[in-house]
């Protein structure tokens, strides 16, 4: 199948090398700077046409061209492109002057409105296509890392679909919703990722989210709208920022363009955990293998790596051969280095895609075709993806266009691996597996004679065989989502324009569970279905005035409504126990099936307005409205309104500075904004959940959360100021903002006591606050005219929350609750903050002893917050002629990380930590003498005893890190191929570029990388580790061609 | 497909400013109401699930601490529980007061539709639930407890266990007098199956225990009495078909909860020492059930039973007697087979030991040693065994004046086998049998006395928190609770 895209690919490609035209005239010249020296290897393109060239070591050039009314482009990175006529001569000598940074450029905002900087009151970052598609992630969000001041994202470790957490300017909400809203071409997708649970087990896999389904080829843009400033108008899920994705389009162009790109990747393991290798498995120093549950006399199936050294003895081990009796033979106990190393595989990711655009007076489209086949490093582990895209518009009169968007993916995997804490997940499994064992061993995983019947495995208490949960033990998905939009523009008169929309998002999406007869948690197998279907529809339109009032005065003003609706249906089912081993369907359950099910509507209704007033281009105001209707909330309360203000000051031309003086330009800019938000549906009223029924008796039980038909809107208020100077005619930039917001009224989920009937009731409660700083400090330190030029920019950020209020009577908010501690809100912390178990301490610090062994308090404490103290990126361009070398590095300082691998790697006598076992402790610390008083702890205990206390895996604090690091992101070596040489291969341009990603980590955490986070249902839970599958490296090349 | 009729897509797009001008209805009522749920049950539909759920929390605790600190089983790994080490076991307090919402619930329904057996029934189930709760905790939310939607009650208020206990016996009086075998039928009911005189003998011989449980602290010879001497009004066990014990089915997800564990954990667990001890002693058969000989006796063809001492450290445990496989796990029953195990509420074996001793005690006018003997009788049918004759003869086993109240104790600990939970409320009153603390313990070789409130009613219902503390003193596991105090 592979090859005949291929063949197809390279098929279409052919087609269009056809000759070009018949040349009728030669020009010929030197292209020069200002300063008088020729500059080599310039492009130079006939306009409208495939013909080019570029100049040699000497700046000359010769290029044949159809007609004297040509035009030809002369382009040089780093200098202003010209565009110069023909006009009949055949010699033309010109200079390029050097480009100053674009002080004018233009941004993508609101409703895909470009508007330029200058005129903005908010920040917005935007990122470049090319950063997503070259060095390429399969889930684009995972490239804004590091790149944008403010967004934190983190690539929870999840595997191939991964779905990343990001927030923009600190945690707001209680409820655990921080993620902003997602906008393809001016149009929401829904990005709430699926993961589905391990029966009875916390172990799940991650089946991704909607940005997992974005093809890079085809992103022509990202915009990152912080505030609720720049978002007023996307209603109210934009309270936490909005990510505008923009994508690519044939506007603009002329003539028919071809795009042909090829990626390439090969993945491997960045951060695996160090096992030790001097003990194998067992308990108190023995071990024997017999049946692997620890029943027929011998020490096996503990789980354990507390056995005897791993000296060479002789023991009869799960890989011992058979004597005649057919009993195991006694052979070497041998320390097996890189046993889990030797599991994994390389993994491998090729991407192929194709595009067509044009466009003219009349009109454009561009259509474009990607296909994504991915290999993970576990093995049996793969990714899928096909996208289709097509964008076109029309012009039907001058006054009249339409524009269309459709965009169509598909994602499927044949297994997408577990992670987190229990039998399916492997880094769980591979912390209690015994060091003595041959990864090769385990490979054969059926017994024999007993093939899909019975796992053959060395340990038949906790875990399943490794290979057989890699192939048998499969979570496959199928997921259809298709999103775009529709929409017409017509200019009623010069001024006056009015715009309708209608945009989808639809995403079908199935996932499968399967476990085999014999696994741990299913003696009988298993099999579960997740079916989701997705709606939603936005119906937009706009009516916009735009005039230049007078010299002085400019206005544009836009009133506008939304209605937005959304269902969603969700069907599980499960056949808990299957009849005939290996047939995964539900007419094979052996018992009764059990399901869950429900549907959801959802719909907002809106009405806006903007308005833009400029004076002289030097003074901006804007100003917005909005108000909502929401289904969700009750009658009297579902409606409300939410204003913004910005402005923005060019004070170096208020000031009249000129343009010769070192400060090239001053931006002040300040802005308010207010968002209402609403709630789920069906919190007002309620009503008996399902239980699984007994037998064929249905049973139901009242819900355990008090519905409140008197919820109002949450409120989210923030406030911004900035600044955005550039020295030396734009070389230099400076940006920084400070912001600050609040939420309030959240509508949660308030906890009761149990002892009240129920646990929680739904409320308006709680007050966060966020403030912060970013800094975005970018420039070109070096820029000489034999072409070498060094972009630079630093991105910096600090936000820091704090719990302002939370409903009566509550001192502490559970936000998350994963294994070895809490995440809880307390009044006067901060979102993030990380409870559990800690060290006894006497007044001076000192830790309590007792019988040699560390006291742990009996109350949860603080240890610390999971959220960095900041963020810092610097991403660095080199460009020498056809060369450029890109790298980026992302740093974030401070936070803390539980780690469960450190826990239970030692529990489990598993890692490094555990190697050496003899001797003797005393703990450092105090212990209770018999008046009372604190005395010097003297009691010495085994090594191992203390070691095993002190690092249980309650205890948050010795088991959790500063979780710092450094990661190298990104690198990229590029090489443009010259236009003359290219004009040869009748292509108008080629890039080979080798890509790298997450090359390098430094990092205190043991074991794991720091970029990690327990997923808990879809909702990430970050500072802690809970047997996350290894973050990789990728490494690899692109190919680009433009045809 | 986009229907019209949802959302009137075009013509909403031209007329939502107007239609707001003129505040006209979205339909939003109709969108907000949830399709999936419905809003009133009948109790039917919520009796399966309280049976279900409060039986599988009363199982899953006496396997993770009352069968353990009874000294049933023992723990080889992760011994926490064994060595007193406890936790605030907040899963015990959440399942019940979580069933008893639905419990309080069914009590509503059944008073506004009349049907006295469902209400019979709920107050049966309350009293039940509540006993468990005040038997581990001492003093609980109870009269205030169960109204945060009905009467905005949040925080409830701890009563005193003196009155819980006059309430909960109260509840079943009522019970048994509302529970008429000829009155409307009931459904759902997975314990009985509507049988409603078996709901009436289980509410007295509920009673009987729970006036034992007290007997100490007040006079409940009358009480007592009065229910013995009128079997016609106050119905009681009277065969083993109507024991309290939930059979389950075989069939994922309503199996005896223990069989759905992993291996490993099951293999945690091993026939206590002391268990093994005592059974041996008496060579009694329901060791074969309550236990598993060692697989290495077995494969030597001389199955012998070793039970695991209580409260080892892991790497003791592992090679106590040589290794895992010379030592009795629990029997096959609990984890091979889904439903062959029943979830124990109460026994007729437990009623004619509290009988036995009553009786003994002077407290009811009976024979102890016919009680005492039908006791064993009844726990024997239960397991359906018929032991040796002379096993009656045994000097240890057979009515000895001299220590009756010893053995009418020992032989109910025993009849108790998982029923865990029962068999240390019982075992703090009365003594018997003799226990030693667990090994390694960490609670100054002290068998703990109760369970520590969960920290949520701390945090959450912090003033009657501490005004129960105040009380009854301090939360911890060796506080004497109003029933131990004497």
């Amino acid at each position: 199948m592979k090859y005949i895209k291929l063949l197809i690919f390279t098929s279409i490609v052919f087609a269009l090398f056809t000759p070009s035209a018949n040349a009728q005239s030669v020009v010929s010249g030197v292209v020069s700077a200002e300063d008088g020296e020729t500059l080599p290897g310039v492009n130079i393109m006939v306009q409208g046409t495939n013909t080019g060239t570029s100049t040699s070591i000497d700046g000359s050039y010769e290029i044949e061209v159809p007609d004297d009314n040509s035009t030809l482009v002369f382009s040089y990175i780093g200098f202003v492109t010209r565009e110069v006529a023909v006009e009949g001569r055949e010699e033309i000598n010109i200079q390029l002057t050097a480009e100053a940074a674009q002080l004018d450029e233009l941004v993508v905002t609101s409703f895909g409105i470009e508007r330029e900087r200058r005129s903005l009151g908010y920040s917005i970052q935007d990122i470049d296509g090319e950063d997503f598609s070259e060095a390429r992630e399969s889930n684009v969000l995972n490239s804004l890392s590091g790149r944008v001041a403010g967004v934190n994202i983190i690539n929870s470790g999840s595997g191939l679909a991964g779905s990343p957490n990001i927030v923009i300017r600190g945690e707001t909400s209680l409820s655990g919703n921080n993620k902003p809203l997602f906008v393809v071409d001016g149009v929401p997708i829904d990005n709430s990722s699926t993961t589905a649970v391990a029966n009875a087990q916390t172990s799940q896999a991650d089946f991704g989210d909607a940005l997992s389904q974005i093809n890079p080829d085809d992103v022509e843009e990202i915009s990152i709208l912080k505030g609720p400033n720049a978002a007023a108008l996307y209603g109210s899920r934009a309270a936490n920022g909005v990510v505008l994705i923009t994508t690519k389009s044939g506007e603009g162009t002329s003539g028919l363009g071809v795009s042909y790109n090829s990626n390439v990747t090969f993945e491997s393991i960045l951060k695996l955990p160090d096992y030790q290798d001097e003990y194998g498995a067992g308990s108190g120093g023995e071990y024997w293998f017999v049946n692997g549950d620890g029943t027929d006399g011998g020490i096996d199936g503990q789980g354990y790596n507390w056995g005897p050294p791993l000296d060479g003895r002789l023991i009869p081990q799960f890989g011992s051969p058979r004597d005649s009796d057919g009993n195991l033979e006694p052979i070497p106990f041998e320390p097996r280095p890189g046993n889990v190393r030797d599991f994994f595989n390389t993994g491998n990711s090729v991407s192929h895609n194709l595009s067509i655009y044009g466009g003219n007076e009349e009109g454009h489209f561009r259509l474009s075709v990607s296909d994504m086949s991915q290999a993970g490093i576990v093995p049996n582990s793969d990714l899928q993806r096909t996208n289709l895209s097509l964008n076109a518009g029309y012009n039907l009169s001058d006054r009249f266009t339409v524009d269309g968007v459709i965009n169509y993916a598909k994602t499927g995997s044949d297994n997408i691996p577990n992670s987190g804490y229990g039998s399916e997940s492997l880094m769980y499994t591979f912390i209690w597996w015994g060091r003595h064992l041959e990864a090769d061993w385990l490979r054969d995983y059926w017994q024999e004679g007993m093939e899909g019947v019975q796992q053959n495995n060395y340990d038949n208490n906790w875990t399943n065989n490794i290979y057989f949960q890699a192939y048998e033990n499969t979570n496959s998905m199928d997921k259809d989502r298709l999103f775009g939009n529709i929409s017409t523009n017509l200019d009623i008169t010069d001024n006056l324009s009015l715009m309708t929309r209608a945009g989808m998002d639809y995403n079908d999406q199935v996932t499968h569970m399967r476990k085999a007869f014999s696994s741990v948690t299913a003696p009988y197998g298993n099999y579960r279905e997740d079916d989701s279907r997705f709606h939603e529809y936005n119906f937009d339109f706009l009516l916009s005035y735009n005039n230049q009032l007078s010299e002085d005065w400019g206005l544009s003003a836009s009133a506008g409504s939304n209605y937005m609706y959304q269902d969603r249906r969700y069907l599980m089912t499960e056949a808990p126990e299957l009849s005939i081993p290996g047939i995964y369907n539900f007419g094979n359950s052996r018992v009764n099936l059990s399901t869950e099910h429900f549907t959801e509507e959802k719909s907002i209704a809106s009405v806006y307005g903007l308005t833009e007033l400029s004076f002289r281009d030097i003074v901006f105001l804007d100003l917005t409205a909005r108000n909502d209707w929401s289904s969700t909330l009750p009658s009297g309360e579902n409606s409300y309104f939410y204003p913004s203000v910005s402005t923005s000051i060019i004070l170096t031309d208020l000031l009249d500075i000129p343009s010769t003086s070192p400060l090239s330009f001053a931006k002040l800019r300040a802005g308010w904004a207010q968002v209402g938000n609403d709630t789920d549906p069906y919190r007002l009223s309620n009503t008996y959940s399902y239980l699984q029924a007994w037998g064929s008796t249905q049973s139901v039980s009242d819900a355990s959360t008090i519905a409140n038909a008197e919820l109002k809107p949450e409120i989210t208020s923030s406030y911004e100021t900035g600044a955005d100077i550039r020295f030396f005619e734009g070389r230099l930039g400076f940006d920084a903002t400070y912001y600050f917001g609040s939420t309030r009224n959240q509508i949660l989920s308030v906890p009761l006591p149990v002892s009240s009937g129920y646990q929680g009731r739904y409320l308006n409660a709680g007050e966060i606050q966020n403030q912060g700083w970013e800094v975005v400090l970018s420039g070109t330190p070096v820029q000489v005219t034999n072409g070498l030029i060094w972009d630079v920019t630093f991105n910096w950020d600090r936000n820091r929350s704090k719990v302002i209020e939370l409903a009566d009577g509550i001192d502490s908010y559970l936000i998350g609750n994963p294994y070895g501690g809490s995440v809880e809100a307390r009044i006067d912390g901060r979102m993030g903050d990380m409870y559990g178990l800690v060290f006894q301490r006497d007044p001076d610090g000192n830790i309590i002893h007792q019988n040699g062994l560390p006291l742990m308090t009996e109350d949860v404490e603080r240890i610390g917050n999971y959220n960095n103290d900041w963020h810092a990126g610097i991403s660095n361009r080199f460009r020498y002629k056809q060369f450029s070398f890109d790298f980026l590095f992302d740093y974030r300082h401070g936070g803390r990380l539980y780690s469960y691998t450190h826990a239970t790697g030692i529990e489990g006598g598993t890692t490094v930590e555990t190697a050496v076992r003899e001797g003797e402790t005393v703990g450092e610390g105090v212990m209770i003498a018999n008046d009372g008083s604190y005395v010097k702890n003297d009691v010495a205990v085994e090594y191992v005893t203390y070691t095993r206390n002190y690092y249980d895996r309650n205890n948050i604090e010795s088991n959790s890190f500063d979780a710092s690091y450094l990661k190298l992101r990104e690198v990229k070596l590029g090489y443009t191929l010259p236009a003359r040489l290219a004009e040869q291969l009748h292509i108008s341009s080629a890039t080979f570029s080798l890509v790298g990603r997450n090359l390098m980590l430094w990092s205190e955490v043991p074991h794991v990388d720091p970029e990690t986070a327990y997923m808990s249902g879809s909702q990430h839970v970050p500072g802690f580790e809970v047997h996350q599958l290894p973050s990789t490296k990728s490494f690899g090349f692109n190919i680009n061609l433009e045809i | 497909m986009i229907s019209l009729k949802k959302y009137r897509t075009t013509t909403m797009i031209a007329l939502i400013p107007l239609l707001f001008v003129w505040g006209c209805d979205l339909g939003y009522d109709e969108l907000n109401t949830n399709p999936n749920e419905p809003v009133e049950v009948e109790p039917d539909l919520l009796l399966p699930g309280i049976l279900k759920q409060s039986v599988d929390n009363t199982v899953e605790n006496s396997m993770s601490v009352g069968n353990i600190v009874a000294q049933h089983t023992s723990k080889v790994l992760f011994g926490g529980n064994d060595r007193y080490n406890w936790q605030s076991f907040s899963g015990f307090w959440n399942g019940n007061y979580n069933t008893l919402r639905n419990v309080s619930d069914m009590h509503r329904i059944s008073e506004e539709n009349g049907n006295d057996n469902y209400r019979g029934i709920s107050l049966v189930l309350k009293s039940w639930l509540f006993s468990q709760l005040t038997d581990a905790y001492g003093d609980i939310p109870y009269s205030d407890a169960l109204g945060a939607k009905d009467n905005g009650t949040n925080s409830p208020a701890y009563d005193q266990q003196s009155d819980i206990y006059q309430g909960l016996l109260d509840d079943l009086e009522e019970a048994n007098e509302l529970l008429d075998p000829s009155g409307m039928e009931v459904s759902g009911d997975i314990l009985y199956d509507g049988d409603i005189l078996k709901w009436q003998k289980f509410a007295n011989s509920l009673s009987l225990r729970l006036l034992m449980r007290i007997s100490d602290k007040t006079d409940v010879s009358s009480d007592m009495q009065e229910i013995i001497n009128n079997p016609s009004t106050y119905p009681v066990f009277e065969s083993v078909d109507d024991n309290a014990a939930l059979t389950y089915l075989s069939d994922n997800p309503n199996q005896f909860p223990v069989y759905t564990y992993r291996t490993g954990t099951f293999q945690e667990y091993r026939a206590s020492k002391t268990l093994v001890d005592e059974l041996n002693d008496i060579d009694d058969p329901r060791l074969n059930v309550f236990a598993e000989p060692t697989d290495v006796s077995t494969e030597a063809g001389e199955p012998e039973f070793v039970g695991v001492p209580n409260g080892l450290e892991d790497d003791e445990a592992a090679n106590y007697n040589g290794s895992p496989g010379d030592q009795s796990r629990m029997g096959t029953l609990y984890f091979d087979e889904p439903d062959a195990a029943q979830g124990l509420i109460m026994t007729l074996a437990e009623l004619n030991f509290i009988l036995a001793e009553a009786a003994q005690k002077d407290i009811i006018n009976g024979d102890a040693e016919t009680y005492y003997n039908d006791g064993m009788e009844a726990s024997f049918e239960q397991y359906d065994i018929t032991p040796d004759a002379d096993y009656f003869t045994n000097p240890d086993v057979a009515f000895d004046q001299g220590r009756a109240l010893e053995q009418i104790g020992s032989q109910k600990w025993i009849s108790l086998f998982f029923n865990g939970l029962e068999a240390w409320f019982d075992w703090r009153r009365t003594g018997y049998p003799v226990l030693e603390p667990s090994a390694r313990n960490v609670n100054d070789d002290q068998i703990p006395v109760r369970f520590r409130y969960p920290t949520e009613e701390q945090s959450l219902n912090a003033t009657n928190y501490e005004e129960a503390l105040e009380r009854q003193g301090d939360d911890n596991i060796n506080t004497e609770m109003w029933l131990l105090d004497n």
